[in-house]
């Protein structure tokens, strides 16, 4: 499973809703036919999703073009 | 052949070239010598007897020119007997012989037709047109007494070919340009690109590249109409569920937003029950000059005789570009519907594009141009919009291409108020996209700025042109530009050498929203209906975040509503070493990222992002 957060990048966010550290679980993410797991950081608590801005504007941008393509 | 001289043609080749031969079954017989034309005729069984071997058809070297060889087949006047009549020396002469002997042979044993089909073999006059424009009339090289060329001059007389493409299109078009390679090659790439089954549509952003805008049709010399391909191949691409998704969205959603109760807007002046016209200035020029229109309105109805009613929308043009046909059907009878409750005026209309749409789309609406009708009025020049001979370069919208009396109209208001025009390459029928057209600027940001570089580097001057987009992307590349209302109602600007104000993409929502607020209280009394909970958040933005939300197309309203949604449902997430907070929201098919931190005045926003791709999560 493909983990493209690190450690480094979650570190110093929690959920303000459940003043709750952040750990790395299994999420699918999809995208038009297609649908992936991967390991993101999220509340231990409430489970929101913590995704940086590297990972939407390089590696989700580049999947979304290549599966708008297909 | 073997008595070439080895380096002219050496043996090797023969080699190579008889075991190719070999390989098909070719039998090779060397070592006997052919009889003369006349000695050979047909035995009982039609074959020609040498030696002790028969044949069905035989070719002879270079006859002479009183055999009456075909000049199509190359056959004698005895049949399947072949022949050239290359004088000896002339190789390609005798190749070519050769070659059209051989065809006629192949079809002789198959026993099908010679002549069909074959008049593109030797010289032909081609369809290829090449410009003979800036190229250097010159002398050949190769003498024609008997005397032989040395090779110095073979090789200047090589260097001669000016290596014919046409091409003509690509002068004029960064799409053409760009990928390197014909439209003609463009169209079967597409055909490709519709047709596959599995696999990557490699061709989708070429596709989604172009401004539909017919530069390339114009010119070209075959009349290849690129465009309609294009505009065909999106439509089947929605149609086939294949259109990528982000490619127009972006476009498709201002759309929406024009013809939503955001801007929309049908009414007749307050004591009529219907009106004769109706200002219609389409939804870009609200958006970057919103206060011209006020200006035209009230002008318009102290101008004609009849009560002028306006209608505020979009004429549909952007779903028609991104191959929405369902999109923009609707769009259009929405606009039919407005219009009917304005009692079907004639539309009087600013915008160059919109004109096209209503003049190709719209059959049953009365349009007229506003250019024709600016140019002829006295009450528009008041004296202080009189420049005093400034030199701009004209830029004629693409849409304008079809419609002359339009870029006339301009071209003489824009005399009228002092301006001497010099003219750009690539205008009047030949007129060239900003990259507006074809909803490229959303599609493909990067050669919408190539696009833009090139245009704005052909001319020194500021530019001048009657398309409110191109103006806004001129600007945006640095150059100087306006839209000639900027100067007919604000003269000053040139006067004092100031630009007009290029707003972004959050700023033209506002703009138009501001004129539809202004209008319905200054002409009829009511009030803006009302608004969405989130819009009364208030943002502070500084530079760098106005132009990240432009470089990534995310609206001041897309970031409201993740604060909004942040507030009430108090998901977010804060930093511990900066306390900022990081909320995410997805109004409809984009998630939203913003990091804020809230202050006394509203919400200072430090970063904004979003993806498409659809994140499960817990709640
Ligand atoms: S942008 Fe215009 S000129 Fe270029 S290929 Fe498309 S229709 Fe032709
Ligand atoms: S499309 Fe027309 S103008 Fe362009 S290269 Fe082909 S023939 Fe020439
Ligand atoms: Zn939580």
């Amino acid at each position: 499973m493909a983990q493209y957060v690190t450690e480094e990048e979650f570190v110093h966010w929690r959920c303000a809703k459940c003043n709750s550290e952040l750990e790395l679980r299994k999420v699918v993410v999809s995208y038009l036919d297609g649908s992936f797991p991967v390991e993101l950081p999220v509340c231990k608590v409430c489970g929101q999703i913590f995704i940086p801005e590297s990972l939407a504007t390089q590696k989700m941008l580049e999947i979304e073009q290549q599966m708008e393509d297909k | 052949m073997r008595a070439f001289n080895e380096e002219i043609l050496p043996s090797a080749e023969i080699e190579n070239a008889i075991r190719l031969l070999e390989k098909i079954g070719v039998k090779i017989q060397t070592g006997f010598k052919l009889p003369q034309f006349e000695e050979l005729s047909h035995n009982d069984s039609r074959l020609f007897r040498i030696g002790d071997s028969e044949f069905q058809c035989i070719y002879l070297p270079h006859l002479s020119e009183e055999l009456s060889i075909d000049p199509i087949t190359r056959m004698t006047v005895t049949e399947g007997i072949f022949s050239g009549s290359a004088p000896v020396g002339h190789w390609v002469d005798q190749m070519s012989d050769g070659r059209r002997a051989a065809i006629s042979m192949d079809r002789y044993l198959q026993k099908v037709s010679l002549t069909a089909s074959r008049e593109n073999e030797g010289a032909y006059e081609c369809r290829l047109f090449t410009s003979l424009k800036g190229i250097q009339p010159s002398q050949s090289f190769i003498s024609t007494d008997s005397k032989r060329t040395d090779q110095a001059d073979i090789i200047k007389e090589a260097a001669r070919c000016i290596q014919c493409q046409c091409m003509e299109c690509a002068k004029g078009c960064e799409l053409i340009r760009h990928y390197q390679d014909s439209p003609r090659t463009y169209v079967r790439q597409i055909y490709n690109n519709i047709s596959i089954c599995t696999g990557l549509r490699q061709k989708n952003k070429m596709i989604n590249s172009c401004s539909i805008c017919g530069q390339c049709e114009a010119i070209c010399p075959n009349h290849i109409p690129f465009q309609k391909v294009v505009q065909e191949a999106r439509e089947t691409m929605v149609a086939t569920k294949k259109m990528p998704p982000s490619a127009f969205d972006f476009a498709l959603r201002d759309m929406a937003f024009s013809n939503s109760e955001k801007f929309r807007l049908a009414k007749v002046p307050v004591d009529s029950k219907a009106c004769k016209y109706a200002f219609f200035p389409g939804c870009q020029l609200p958006a970057s000059n919103p206060s011209s229109i006020e200006t035209i309105f009230s002008w318009l109805q102290n101008e004609m005789e009849e009560p002028v009613g306006i209608l505020l929308r979009c004429c549909g043009a952007i779903a028609d570009w991104a191959g929405e046909k369902e999109k923009f059907n609707q769009a259009r009878s929405e606009l039919l519907s407005d219009w009917e409750v304005l009692g079907k005026p004639e539309l009087i209309v600013s915008c160059p594009t919109c004109l096209k749409m209503f003049r190709e789309n719209y059959p049953e609406i009365n349009v007229r141009s506003i250019w024709p009708l600016m140019a002829k009025s006295d009450s528009l020049l008041n004296g202080k919009n009189r420049l005093n001979s400034i030199k701009m370069a004209i830029h004629d919208p693409c849409a304008s291409r079809d419609q002359p009396d339009m870029q006339e109209a301009v071209r003489s208001l824009a005399m009228k108020l002092g301006i001497e025009l010099e003219e750009l390459p690539y205008n009047r029928e030949l007129a060239t996209c900003c990259s507006y057209g074809g909803n490229v600027w959303n599609s493909n940001p990067s050669l919408s700025r190539d696009t833009n570089e090139a245009r704005i580097s052909q001319n020194q001057s500021d530019y001048l042109t009657y398309c409110i987009m191109c103006r806004d992307f001129f600007l945006r590349s640095g150059k100087p530009a306006y839209h000639i209302l900027d100067i007919l109602f604000d003269p000053k600007l040139m006067i004092e050498h100031r630009l007009p104000i290029r707003p972004d993409y959050s700023m033209r929502h506002e703009n138009r929203t501001r004129v539809k607020r202004h209008l319905l209280k200054q002409y009829w009394r009511e009030e803006m209906p009302e608004e969405a909970p989130y819009e009364d958040i208030q943002l502070i933005l500084n530079d760098p975040i106005r132009k990240l939300m432009e470089d990534r197309m995310i609206l001041e309203e897309d970031i409201r509503q993740v604060l909004y949604y942040a507030k009430e449902s108090g998901r977010a997430m804060i930093n511990q070493e900066t306390g900022h907070y990081l909320a995410h929201f997805k109004p409809s098919c984009v998630t939203y990222w913003v990091e804020y931190l809230p202050k006394e005045d509203g919400f200072e926003v430090f970063n904004v992002y979003s993806h498409r791709m659809v994140v499960e999560e817990g709640n």
